[in-house]
């Protein structure tokens, strides 16, 4: 392996620099990681020396490990490789992680964000493109440390155990792949770079596939953080609704309308909480109110209808 | 250019997202997923129903057809969200597949190429 990067070097060095102009514009710029004082490197991430197209198993059984996942990449292969491309796609990599019970987090796209996750001691999953956009190598890797005065990243990748790139090539490489980077959560933990968004879309996936013991935790973390969550109550609600704790559910909804009263989706999964019990006058109200609040929002207002319509069944007790 | 992929790819994902609007409940009635409220809350748009009973069935024959083992198929797709799931219906050919070898393929072309070139078989590179 070593051995062909340094071939590729020589002949890339031997070639006429019309051929390589490709890669010549460099929109990301060197990164800046002079905020970042001193130099980290999580010397504890596992390592798993992977050839043969099987770098994205072996760099998610490294994220997932030191996320204390007792897994390894034998395993992981019939999980995410896709034998015809020879290699993994995102998605599955990202499905993958919810199967061993953590809740993958891809990190917003940029270096801020992936030097903050490794100080906090989460080793980072990228994307990286290693040829050019004509010329694709897409290639798995894990971000382990950094050095802002050497202007370095350290790397688990490939057969490398402690890969050391100039940041500014990284930056390249990642870059190609609209830095795509993600870090392994456990129910529970927050993500040091955490953005309120992007991380209840990466809790609120875990909801979707009825992992509801999983997403509960998650909502709770997300309350710590930001107290004043219209879509965390909303997710505890649904998430106790999939456990079978109706009265849960009514008392997050109703939580998450005193946030945001006018909230139609909490008012239609609360109705939808209360019908279930029997009370179809009060959950028709409810309905009648998120219909009138959602006026103008067709998208939403077709669903509320939907919902109505379903809700003449309801049986009063 | 930029944009345009921006613009098809969150609509792809406002598609997925409406695909399964919640869990079923014998009531009738059921409640709104989050990560469809998250899409509505970020964009007012006009949205395709898509059948998620389908796209899971979809992407689980684009796996086997590219390789993998259906059982294996099967338990993948049970852990995709359903904005991912739609990803990969709409791009399973296109994604990036992530792979380490393909650096040592690439070396060996270029070595040939060169070797060509230096011997005078090819005139690839002086042409440029």
């Amino acid at each position: 392996m070593w051995l062909h990067r340094k071939a590729i070097r020589a002949v890339a060095a031997l070639l006429p620099a019309g051929l390589l102009c490709g890669c010549a514009t460099d929109p990301f710029g060197a990164p800046d990681l002079r905020d970042y004082q001193s130099p980290v490197e999580l010397t504890d991430t596992p390592f798993f020396p992977q050839e043969d197209y099987q770098c994205g198993p072996a760099a998610l059984a490294t994220v997932l490990l030191h996320s204390g996942v007792d897994v390894d990449v034998g395993e992981l292969i019939p999980k995410v490789y896709v034998p015809a491309r020879h290699g993994s796609l995102q998605p599955e990599m990202l499905a993958a992680s919810r199967a061993y019970e953590r809740i993958p987090y891809v990190i917003a796209p940029d270096f801020a964000a992936l030097v903050a996750e490794v100080a906090s001691g989460r080793p980072v999953l990228v994307l990286q493109n290693l040829g050019v956009a004509a010329i694709p190598v897409w290639h798995y890797a894990v971000v382990i440390g950094y050095s802002a005065e050497a202007g370095e990243v350290v790397l688990r990748s490939g057969t490398d155990r402690r890969r050391v790139t100039r940041a500014k090539l990284f930056a390249r490489t990642w870059q190609r792949s609209d830095n795509w980077g993600v870090i392994a959560l456990r129910p529970g933990e927050l993500p040091a770079s955490a953005e309120a968004e992007r991380y209840l879309r990466a809790v609120a996936a875990v909801e979707s596939i009825g992992r509801f013991d999983l997403a509960a935790p998650a909502y709770q973390a997300a309350l710590s953080r930001w107290p004043d969550s219209r879509l965390a109550y909303l997710g505890l609600g649904n998430s106790a609704w999939g456990m079978q704790q109706p009265a849960d559910a009514e008392r997050w909804y109703r939580q998450a309308l005193d946030v945001e009263p006018g909230d139609s989706t909490a008012l239609n999964n609360l109705a939808t909480v209360i019908a279930a019990q029997g009370r179809c006058d009060e959950a028709d109200a409810l309905m009648q109110r998120a219909i009138d609040t959602a006026t103008g929002y067709d998208a939403l207002l077709e669903i509320l209808q939907q919902s109505r319509l379903e809700m003449q069944n309801c049986v009063s007790e | 250019m930029h944009l345009t992929r921006s613009i098809q790819l969150l609509t792809l994902v406002l598609a997925a997202s409406l695909m399964s609007l919640g869990f079923a409940h014998p009531a009738g009635a059921s409640v709104i997923s989050t990560e469809v409220a998250i899409d509505l809350h970020e964009r007012n748009a006009r949205i395709e129903r898509i059948n998620s009973v389908l796209a899971r069935d979809n992407v689980q024959q684009q796996l086997t057809a590219l390789g993998v083992d259906p059982a294996a198929a099967q338990e993948r797709i049970a852990t995709l969200s359903d904005s991912e799931l739609e990803l990969l219906q709409q791009r399973m050919d296109t994604l990036p597949a992530g792979a380490d070898s393909a650096l040592t393929v690439l070396g060996i072309v270029l070595l040939v190429l060169l070797v060509l070139e230096l011997v005078g078989v090819t005139d690839i590179f002086k042409s440029f």
